[in-house]
């Protein structure tokens, strides 16, 4: 009698678990960190956004199906010093007061190594789009996953640095993006 | 003319010391001052690079001045002073020496407070002496102001007495400071 009941349940089961286990994933923000190194007078110094939300679907074996949506509350912006972070919310930088967020949406994602994987999308700092490719690390483990990915962007490629900045090589034109998401998969509800 | 100081002459070693770091310090003084006022650019950035790697420079110059100074005889203070001169003299030198230490520190301070990187001469990356702080940086930039206007007061006082010393007690306490003129030229010249 429980043997039918079982295989009748079992391929929903496991239909659920793919659902669960495998797509939607929630941003454990306590130890996820999402920011840039710049430079200045050619000295590195580290940022991040304090507040982004994430929305993320993605199944290494079903790529086709992924979407990474993330949007950075842009005056969040920290670099442990408060003269700097005013600066760079000013009108020449990141000019927050006309453009709160940067927008990231994801077109196409695919696998290039055992835990590489690439994510085209589209990128909007201060209200400039452009493609992006951005490479990531993915490393799962059931219910939790860690993202990694870092890239170089050119901020005069998003008017980060206007006027005098934008030709002045004393805050370095290239930027390291990284980000590093630690995920919970989400659960039922 | 020799390298050491005597009992009664500057050496060419306290003389350079002195005249370098004077130049320095007026040089400092236009730096910062403009470093503050510039409008946000650029070159207010690199106004600020300078006013720190040359600050940070003359801290160091100015321990190896107190440490020569030290390891030298001092030249006596001419005979005509008065008797409550010879004190204040004395305080005078040792708070300007106070100040020449405590001005180059306390922007320090306020650099580690702010928390802006600074490789000097474009070589060296300069530790932070204090935490990231807005709180922190905006006391240590009242103490370097307040620093600054003790210093112009001492500076005034400084110069007024040499010319005093000079065209009213025609002594040879400026002349002994000046290159080239150790005491052979010095003295009363009437």
């Amino acid at each position: 009698m429980r043997l039918p009941k079982q295989s009748a349940i079992l391929p929903l089961l496991a239909l659920c678990a793919g659902d669960l286990e495998g797509a939607q994933w929630n941003v454990d923000h306590e130890r996820s960190k999402l920011g840039f190194i710049a430079s200045y007078d050619g000295v590195g110094f580290e940022t991040v956004f304090r507040r982004f939300t994430a929305s993320i679907r993605f199944d290494a074996q079903h790529t086709g199906d992924a979407l990474f949506d993330v949007r950075v509350d842009v005056d969040s912006v920290d670099s442990n010093s408060a003269d700097r972070d005013d600066g760079m919310r000013g009108e020449e930088w990141f000019s927050t007061a006309r453009f709160p967020s940067a927008d990231f949406v994801s077109t196409a994602v695919r696998q290039t190594g055992a835990s590489m994987f690439q994510l085209d999308g589209r990128l909007t700092i201060k209200g400039v789009t452009r493609d992006v490719t951005l490479p990531f690390f993915w490393n799962q483990d059931r219910d939790r996953a860690r993202m990694q990915a870092n890239t170089v962007l050119r901020r005069t490629d998003y008017a980060i640095g206007t006027g005098e900045w934008a030709t002045d090589p004393i805050i370095g034109f290239d930027v390291e993006v990284f980000v590093e998401l630690h995920l919970l998969a989400e659960t039922s509800r | 003319m020799s390298l050491r100081n005597s009992d009664q002459s500057w050496g060419t070693v306290a003389k350079t010391l002195h005249w370098f770091i004077a130049v320095m310090i007026l040089g400092m003084f236009v730096l910062g001052w403009a470093a503050v006022n510039y409008p946000m650019s650029p070159l207010k950035l690199r106004l600020f690079i300078w006013h720190k790697t040359l600050g940070i420079s003359l801290l160091a110059l100015v321990l190896f001045r107190i440490a020569w100074r030290l390891a030298n005889p001092t030249p006596v203070p001419p005979s005509g002073m008065r008797r409550w001169e010879r004190p204040l003299a004395r305080a005078s030198h040792v708070l300007l020496y106070v100040v020449m230490l405590a001005m180059p520190l306390s922007g320090w301070v306020i650099h580690s407070a702010a928390n802006f990187p600074l490789k000097l001469y474009g070589l060296v990356l300069l530790p932070s002496i204090a935490p990231a702080d807005k709180a922190l940086q905006t006391q240590a930039e009242l103490v370097h102001l307040t620093l600054f206007w003790i210093f112009v007061a001492l500076l005034l006082l400084h110069v007024g007495a040499a010319l005093h010393h000079h065209f009213v007690y025609r002594d040879d306490t400026l002349t002994r400071m000046l290159p080239a003129r150790s005491k052979a030229a010095g003295g009363t010249r009437a």
